[in-house]
């Protein structure tokens, strides 16, 4: 594991337009990031087609990538969160009936790519948010409504919902950065910084 | 510096800005490790859902597609490199397109409109003036988010310089003038409409 390129260094080699590069790039990542798109996009062909403008924002974004911004997958996590949104807002189409991804959804048992096996911290994050934190997030952060969507499905002031998230994000980022047993010892990782 | 608030970094990350505030809060990060270290924070949890989702494989098909788009795609951004608009918010603009200068009612200072959402009534522009000169007094009908890119300004609220982020709300009214020295460069995203004072007002209303 330890002589895999890092993801900082993939988008080092993509900035100087290095397609080898992005190859190994695709390989890693475009999987999940299907996956992910695929639970919030109605049609399979939509889901394709945003899976390549998230890739080839990556291509060209690369060049100015800063890690201090946040790791990789948090980059493209947020690249493709941008893609989905703006879609919705021109189709005004939703996903799901009810816009939300279950946090369950990303509880896997495979290491990550970077040697981290985070799938194994969702219980313990799902074990610490309040149900009306998961509830926020799962529509807002993960899912698939806007803000004023999800307040208004949940019946709540805009600026309450905001620090919903805000407070069950705080959690979550705690649960990840707390050296526990769900990160082995000397695994590999790309951590932000501090 | 002036930062924005926490919740626009907050939705920056999780995707719900539009186009032309992404741009205008790239440039705000270009500047502030503050805020990078924050947006770094909130979408951490982001990648780390991505990263526990099962390693698929990733369609050869797509690949293809891809590979072709490379070939096609243009490269550069429309806009010219004498505006000092930071790396990461020129790649928010989409490629292709051409920026037109444009000569408002005032000697010495010119706009350019980057970006516009006619639908929203958003627009994206810049404006660049010399230094020490007096912008007509205006008054916002909507939201007016603004970032410094070189120089500065002052208005009734202070001082604002290179990466300092501006919010001004709906009905808010002022009259900036550039400080003193090197040009000055400001990204901004306007919402609705502005309108002028006094006589400048009377011809806007005139040539509208
Ligand atoms: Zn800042």
């Amino acid at each position: 594991m330890t002589d895999e390129i890092t993801d900082r260094e993939l988008i080092r080699r993509i900035a100087r337009e290095d397609r080898e590069a992005f190859r190994l790039f695709y390989d890693r990542h475009a999987g999940r990031l299907l996956a992910y798109i695929r639970m919030l996009a109605r049609e399979r062909e939509a889901a394709e087609d945003l899976a390549q403008e998230v890739l080839l924002s990556v291509w060209r974004k690369a060049p100015s990538y800063r890690p201090d911004r946040g790791d990789v997958p948090a980059w493209l996590y947020t690249i493709a969160r941008n893609k989905l949104v703006d879609l919705w807002r021109r189709r005004s189409a939703r996903a799901d009936e009810d816009g939300a991804v279950d946090l369950t959804r990303f509880e896997s048992d495979e290491p990550g790519a970077d040697g981290r096996v985070a799938a194994l911290s969702v219980r313990q994050a799902l074990g610490a948010l309040k149900a009306e934190q998961r509830q926020a997030l799962e529509l807002a952060y993960f899912g698939g409504l806007t803000y004023e969507e999800t307040a208004e499905r949940l019946d709540l002031p805009l600026g309450t919902l905001k620090s919903r998230i805000r407070a069950g994000l705080a959690i979550l980022r705690d649960v990840l950065t707390e050296p526990g047993p769900a990160v082995p010892a000397g695994t590999p990782t790309e951590a932000p910084a501090p | 510096m002036m930062h924005p608030p926490s919740e626009t970094l907050l939705a920056h990350a999780s995707g719900h800005l539009d186009r032309a505030l992404r741009v205008v809060l790239e440039a705000h990060l270009d500047h502030c490790a503050a805020c990078r270290a924050e947006v770094a924070a909130v979408s951490a949890p982001g990648g780390w859902a991505l990263g526990a989702l099962p390693r698929l494989p990733a369609p050869d098909a797509l690949w293809t597609k891809l590979a072709a788009r490379l070939d096609s795609a243009p490269a550069a951004d429309p806009i010219p490199a004498s505006v000092p608009l930071p790396l990461a918010a020129r790649r928010e603009l989409v490629p292709g397109g051409r920026v037109r200068w444009w000569r408002p009612l005032l000697r010495g200072a010119r706009l350019a409109v980057l970006d516009r959402d006619d639908e929203r009534g958003v627009a994206l522009a810049v404006a660049h003036m010399p230094g020490g000169r007096v912008f007509p007094r205006h008054r916002h009908l909507g939201f007016e988010h603004a970032v410094v890119l070189a120089g500065g300004y002052e208005d009734e609220r202070g001082a604002f310089v290179a990466g300092d982020f501006a919010i001004y709300e709906p009905g808010s009214e002022h009259g900036p003038h550039t400080l003193d020295g090197d040009d000055c460069w400001i990204l901004f995203r306007l919402e609705g409409r502005v309108r002028f004072r006094g006589w400048r007002g009377a011809l806007q209303r005139l040539i509208a």
